[in-house]
This record gives C-alpha cells, sequence and structure tokens, in this order.
C-alpha cells in the first residue's frame, strides 16, 4: 500500500451554505495520489457536496478547489475528462442501450474502439460472462445490482484517474455491498487511480480506506489513517465505531 | 404573483442558457443532427393525429358559427375566408399549442424531470457532455418548429372541416368557399399566424424542458413539474397572444396609415 | 382517431358514467359524509382554478374584440357589429369551451394524478377489499363537484370575457357601455342561455368522467402516472372539441 504525497486534490478553506445554513465551513484538506479516502458524517452534514466541488457542479462560495493542478471551474473540461463520478443510483440515461450508456464518454472515438473499450471494462465490472447478450439491453431489463455495476462501468470506460464514489452500497444487499467495497479497493489498487468515497458505512471505511475524513456541521471532526481514527476521542466518532462493532 | 414573475425571470435565465449551448456545439460529436431528427419525429408522431383531429372539429365549428353569423348579411360566402383567416390568425396557433402542452410538453417535463431526480442529468455533465445540448436544445427544436409545421396541416384540415359542414349544413357551394379565401388569408395573415405559432411553441418548449430540468424532491417533485408547466404555459400563451395581438394591430395600422 | 388506449378505458368510462348515474338517482349526494366530499372537491377543483380561468378569459375577451373588428372590417367594411357578433360569440362559443378546456388541463389532470397515484400504490385494491365500490367513494363525489365547478366557472368566464370584451370595445373603438349591455338584450335570447347551459354540463359531466377513467386505468411506476395523465387531458381536450361541434350542429339546425 504505497501512497505518494503529492496532493490531487486540494480544498483551501471553502465554505458553501445553502439559504443561510453552513454545509461547509472553512474546511481545508488534501487527497494524495493513489489513496482511498472515505469521507464520513451524518447525513446533511456536507459529504456529497464535498465531491460536487470536486467534479465542478458546485462552486464554492468562498474559498478554492483544485483539482489536478487545476483550479475550478476554469480547468473544469479537463477536470471532467479526468475524473469519473459514480452516483448512489445507477443513473443510466433509461433510453439508450447498455453499450450506449457505457461508451457515452467516448463518444468521440471511432464506434470498433468504443466497443473494444466497452468490452474491456464490463470485464473489469465482472459483467463478462453476462457479454455480449447484455450490450444491447435497455437498463430497464436489469437487475439494481447490475445497474450499478453497469454505471460502474460506464464511469471507468473513459479512464479516469480520479473515482468519485457518492454513496455507492447504499440500499444494497450484504453480498452485492462487499462485492461493490471489493471492487473499489481493486480498481484503485490496479488501476492506481484516487478514489473519494462518500458513505456512511463505517466498516467498509475502516475494511478498505487508506484515510478516513469525518465531516460534522460543515466542519472537519477528524482526518487520519484507519488506526488514528480508531483512538480518536471524538465522542460522534466513538459512537460510529460503536455501531460498527455490535453489527 | 411574485412568484410568477420569479418564475418568468428563471424561465428567461433557462432559455438564455439552451441559446448559448445551441449555439456552441462542442460536446455531442457531431451526433446533434440525429438527435434533433429522433426527438421531431417523436414529437410528431405524439401529435399528429391528434392535431389532425382537432383540427377537422375545430373548422366544423368556426363554419358553424359563422354561417349563423354571416346569414344575417346574406354574406355565407364569406365563411370559407373568415375560417381560414380565424384559424391562422388566432383559433389554429392556440389550439395546436394547448395540444401540443397537453401532449408533448407535459411528457417533456416527465421525461425530463426523470432523469433529473435519478441523476441522470448529472451523470450526462459528469462524462463531460453538456446536458442542455444534448437533451434540451433537440427537444425544443422539434417541439418549436411541430408548433409552426402542425399550423399548416392544422389549417388544411380545419379547412376541410370547415368546406364540408358549410356545405352541408349551410348550403356554401365549395367552389365560392374556397375562392372566398385569398381575399381574407394573404400574406401579412399568414406571416402573422407563423409568428404565434412561433412564439408558443417557444413557451411550450421552454416551460416544459425548464419545470422538467429543474425538478426536485422525488416522484412527487416530476408531478409537480407537470402541473406547473401546464398552468406557467397556459399562462404564458394567454399573456403573449394578447401583447403579439397588439404589436402586430400597431405594426398593421402604421404601415396601413389608420 | 386518438387512441383510447384500446377499449379499456372506454369500458372504465362507461362503468364509472353508469355507477354516477345510479348513485345520483339514488340520492347519494345526501348522505352527510358524501355532501362534505363534494364540497372538498369543489373547493380543489373549483376555486383552486378560479385564478387561470379569470386570467385567460379576461385576456380572451379583449382578443376578441380585436380579432372581430379585424374580420368584420374586412368583410363586412364596418364595426359596428362589433358588439352584436362579440357577445354572440362569447356566449356561444368562448365563454363556455376556454374554461372546459382550462379545467380539462388543470383540475382534470389533478384528478387522474390523484386517483392514478392511488391505483400504482394498490389503495384503490384495498378499498375494494374492504367491500367498498371505489368508484362510488372517489369518482362520484368528483363527478358532482366537476358538474358543478364547471357550471359555475362558465357563469364567471363568461362575465369576464364579457368584461374583457367591452373594456376593449370602449377603449379602442369608442363604444360606450350602456351600447353594449343594449347588443346583449338585441341579441341575446333564451336559446343562447339554453345552449350555453346544455354545453356547460355536457362538459361537466364528461370530462371529469374521462379523468377518472384514465386514473383508474394507470399502470404502475411513476411514469405510469405521467402518462395516463397525459394521455387523459388530451382525450378531454378532444371529448371538449367533438361535443362542442355536435351540439353546436344540433342547436342551430334546431335553433
Amino acid at each position: 500500500m504505497k501512497v505518494a504525497a503529492d496532493p490531487v486534490i486540494r480544498f483551501d478553506s471553502c465554505s458553501k451554505a445553502f439559504s443561510g445554513r453552513k454545509v461547509l465551513d472553512a474546511v481545508t484538506f488534501e487527497v494524495r495520489r493513489g489513496e482511498i479516502l472515505f469521507v464520513l458524517g451524518r447525513s446533511g452534514m456536507g459529504k456529497s457536496v464535498t465531491l460536487k466541488h470536486i467534479i465542478g457542479m458546485m462552486q464554492p462560495d468562498s474559498g478554492r478547489v483544485q483539482v489536478l493542478g487545476r483550479d475550478l471551474p476554469d480547468g473544469l473540461q479537463e477536470v471532467r475528462r479526468r475524473c469519473g463520478m459514480v452516483f448512489q443510483q445507477p443513473a443510466l440515461i433509461d433510453s439508450l442501450t447498455v453499450l450506449e450508456n457505457v461508451g457515452f464518454g467516448l463518444r468521440h472515438l471511432p464506434p470498433a474502439e468504443i466497443r473494444s473499450r466497452v468490452l474491456e471494462v464490463m470485464d473489469r465490472v465482472r459483467l463478462g460472462d453476462d457479454l455480449p447478450g447484455i450490450l444491447d439491453k435497455l437498463p430497464a431489463a436489469l437487475s439494481y445490482g447490475m445497474q450499478k455495476r453497469v454505471s460502474l462501468a460506464r464511469t471507468l470506460a473513459p479512464r479516469p484517474e480520479i473515482l468519485l464514489f457518492d454513496e455507492p452500497t447504499t440500499g444494497l444487499d450484504p453480498i452485492t455491498t462487499r462485492a461493490i467495497n471489493r471492487l473499489i479497493e481493486e480498481l484503485s489498487r490496479s488501476l492506481a487511480v484516487t478514489s473519494v468515497v462518500v458513505s456512511h458505512d463505517m466498516g467498509c471505511a475502516l475494511e478498505i480506506a487508506d484515510r478516513i475524513l469525518v465531516l460534522d456541521e460543515g466542519r472537519i471532526l477528524a482526518l487520519g489513517t484507519v488506526d488514528e481514527i480508531r483512538r480518536h476521542p471524538s465522542s460522534l466518532i466513538r459512537e460510529f465505531l460503536a455501531e460498527e462493532l455490535s453489527r | 404573483m411574485r412568484q410568477a414573475l420569479r418564475e418568468l425571470g428563471a424561465l428567461i435565465a433557462f432559455i438564455g442558457s439552451v441559446l448559448k449551448s445551441s449555439v456552441r456545439p462542442d460536446s455531442i460529436h457531431g451526433s446533434r443532427r440525429s438527435l434533433v431528427l429522433a426527438q421531431m419525429l417523436d414529437v410528431y408522431q405524439r401529435s399528429l393525429v391528434t392535431v389532425l383531429f382537432a383540427g377537422f372539429f375545430v373548422g366544423a365549428i368556426l363554419a358553424l358559427q359563422f354561417t349563423a353569423m354571416l346569414s344575417v348579411y346574406e354574406a355565407r360566402s364569406l365563411t370559407g375566408g373568415l375560417t381560414a383567416s380565424a384559424c391562422i390568425r388566432e383559433v389554429g396557433p392556440l389550439i395546436i399549442s394547448f395540444l401540443l402542452a397537453g401532449k408533448v410538453g407535459a411528457y417533456t417535463a416527465a421525461e425530463l424531470g426523470t432523469m433529473r431526480i435519478t441523476d441522470q442529468i448529472d451523470a450526462i455533465e459528469c462524462l463531460g457532455t453538456d446536458p442542455l445540448e444534448y437533451l434540451v436544445v433537440p427537444r425544443f427544436i422539434a417541439i418549436v418548429s411541430a408548433s409552426v409545421l402542425l399550423l399548416v396541416v392544422g389549417l388544411m384540415v380545419a379547412l376541410l372541416g370547415s368546406m364540408l359542414v358549410a356545405s352541408l349544413a349551410a348550403g356554401v357551394n365549395p367552389l365560392q368557399f374556397i375562392s372566398g379565401i385569398p381575399r381574407f388569408a394573404g400574406f401579412e395573415v399568414f406571416a402573422a399566424g407563423m409568428l404565434k405559432s412561433f412564439t408558443y411553441g417557444i413557451i411550450v418548449a421552454g416551460v416544459s424542458c425548464h419545470q422538467g430540468y429543474t425538478a426536485r424532491g422525488g416522484a412527487l417533485g416530476v408531478g409537480r413539474a407537470v402541473t406547473w408547466a401546464a398552468i406557467y404555459t397556459n399562462l404564458y400563451i394567454v399573456l403573449a397572444n394578447f401583447v403579439l395581438g397588439q404589436a402586430l394591430d400597431a405594426i398593421a395600422s402604421l404601415r396601413g396609415g389608420v | 382517431m386518438p387512441r383510447l388506449d384500446g377499449d379499456s378505458v372506454l369500458s372504465e368510462f362507461l362503468h364509472h358514467a353508469s355507477v354516477c348515474i345510479t348513485a345520483l338517482g339514488r340520492g347519494a349526494w345526501r348522505r352527510r359524509t358524501v355532501t362534505r366530499q363534494i364540497l372538498e372537491q369543489i373547493a380543489s377543483q373549483g376555486v383552486g382554478s378560479v385564478p387561470i380561468v379569470v386570467i385567460a378569459t379576461a385576456f380572451a375577451g379583449l382578443v376578441v374584440t380585436m380579432e372581430i373588428a379585424f374580420h368584420m372590417d374586412h368583410a363586412l367594411h364596418t364595426t359596428s357589429m362589433i358588439p352584436g357578433f362579440t357577445v354572440q360569440f362569447i356566449l356561444r362559443e368562448l365563454g363556455i369551451v376556454v374554461p372546459a378546456l382550462l379545467l380539462v388541463s388543470k383540475a382534470g389532470a389533478t384528478m387522474t394524478a390523484e386517483l392514478g397515484g392511488m391505483k400504482v400504490t394498490e389503495q384503490l385494491e384495498a378499498i375494494q377489499l374492504m367491500g367498498i365500490d371505489p368508484v362510488r367513494l372517489l369518482v362520484f363525489p368528483r363527478w358532482m363537484a366537476g358538474i358543478f365547478s364547471t357550471l359555475a366557472l362558465t357563469l364567471l368566464a363568461m362575465a369576464v370575457t364579457l368584461g374583457g370584451a367591452t373594456l376593449m370595445a370602449v377603449l379602442r373603438f369608442h363604444f360606450s357601455v350602456p351600447e353594449y349591455l343594449n347588443t346583449l338584450r338585441h341579441f341575446v335570447g333564451m336559446g343562447d342561455l339554453v345552449t350555453g347551459a346544455v354545453k356547460a354540463l355536457a362538459f361537466g359531466a364528461v370530462t371529469p368522467l374521462i379523468s377518472c377513467a384514465y386514473g383508474f386505468r394507470c399502470r404502475g411506476g411513476s411514469d405510469g402516472v405521467g402518462q395516463a395523465t397525459t394521455r387523459a387531458v388530451v382525450s378531454g381536450t378532444i371529448a371538449v372539441i367533438v361535443l362542442d361541434f355536435v351540439l353546436t350542429y344540433l342547436f342551430t339546425l334546431g335553433g
């Protein structure tokens, strides 16, 4: 588990408020190249907002976001090209086939190349056995777990350097959850991509994260390695940990 | 009232950003033409039969009313011209936009609203494609062009219905009926109708796309988007009808020197 | 012919119609719970639609005067007949059809969405399992309220449209208000009032049942409710136009 120290994402005292309520309050942190960073916290405490700032779907009210050395929103197009986002829902475009969905980010390439790239990523998300029959199906014809995998494949197809996951396992059964978590870990290690995972699942954070960031009331409550988080004195984190142990 | 104004402001801003997305086609890799064609086909398929059906009966109703009114003046032969003129200038654009709003507008609001709440629009954006350009611009073009083209088609069947009823129920000679049309439906009348249809098309497309695109709050939110799309469309069309009528009237009287 | 979605919606519609008419014959509206439901429905369908009806018909009144003036000038080279033709057109067509169409797209759509939502979440089946006829429970009050709201809103729409038309005639074409009222007496006979009442009654009795039938035949999923609503609005619109033609035809031939 080698982690290089150069930062690929940098938040510089970013603040964001919605109708007067501060969701991010002067947040500063960095994500290092190649690591898996879990962002934990209670619901509505700015976790998803953080992700949306990284991919430029939101801009901070004050402060600065830098991704891959580019300031946002100036470098937006480049950042989008090099980042991939996995949504909580599969978010597949329902009028397009699986092939068209997975190839959506590759449309500048010739069709033959799109197809081979699609086959490659489908294999990566363990849908290789279902090929090629699945390619021409519409998303509605697939099970929810399969849709999640196709969605993941779509994000991987443009070969992003940073992967952002928004609650990737919420609403899934334990077996699929474990499979998805394995997939995240494996992808990060074998493709050397940087992953930021928003979640409220302390269990899988302890299992696969390199570092954990805990947000509360728009502020950083803790940021550290798994061991550091385990020893953290905050009562909220203790509560999270206790709940995980009791399961 | 304040909410309606705020909504109007948001709508205008939305249409502005759609225009901006449409003049710099850089993110959909040359597939715009096929996207637009697919949407046009979809919109026409949805609305053509309804417009034909409604147009026929609207023409027939107008014929009944006009022959009754004109018979006082022994001027039934003017029925054709009056039906044509009324259909192009007023009734046609209104009925067609009303049907388009019900048939296509509601569907568009629901479709885009569903895509919004299931994160599909965000996903498109994150994959480096401008969702306005990919989703909204083709629908916009399809709906506006449908509004204008359907006016011509609807006019034809309205005249047919009108002629049929006028000759069967009021004994107007079909030849007289047709020969009376050019006197009333000249180029200016036609241009006025086209302008109205074009404007209402923009309203239907703009309101339904905007409501769907900005939907929030689950399936309920999609339902709300559809309902509000219908209400705002009706409201804006009524207002636009008045404003355009006044404006065209002013132009006509300026040119006529009255 | 626009599709009525096979014969399923049509048969649903006929079923609703027969249940409602039977309930009406039995005097079901006198039961206190039913009366309350009817009043609630009137509040949501009728009162809720007042703003849009008032705004739309006021402008329709302004515009119809201009249109008729334009055509009169063109056809008969006189504008003296503006009041007569305008008043006739408003009382025979405009003041009746415009509120009916607005009700279809607002109150009707709301009903379809509401009942469709109940259908999708299996509430209709649940009601049936309790031994209650969902049509009588849900559709009958909506139907009664629809008839009443349509009649009331038609009266309101006629008044507002006439007001708008008079305003435009006075401001633009220099008629006086007494002149206009005089025309009203001259050109409007009992026949027009009967025509208007019968048309409004027909629209009010038919369109709520169409909206309800589409709601009851709604298919699963959030997409299903949207589709049912769209189809209900379009079918309701077509129904208004066709009914209007048939009634106009009968009345002009009879009168």
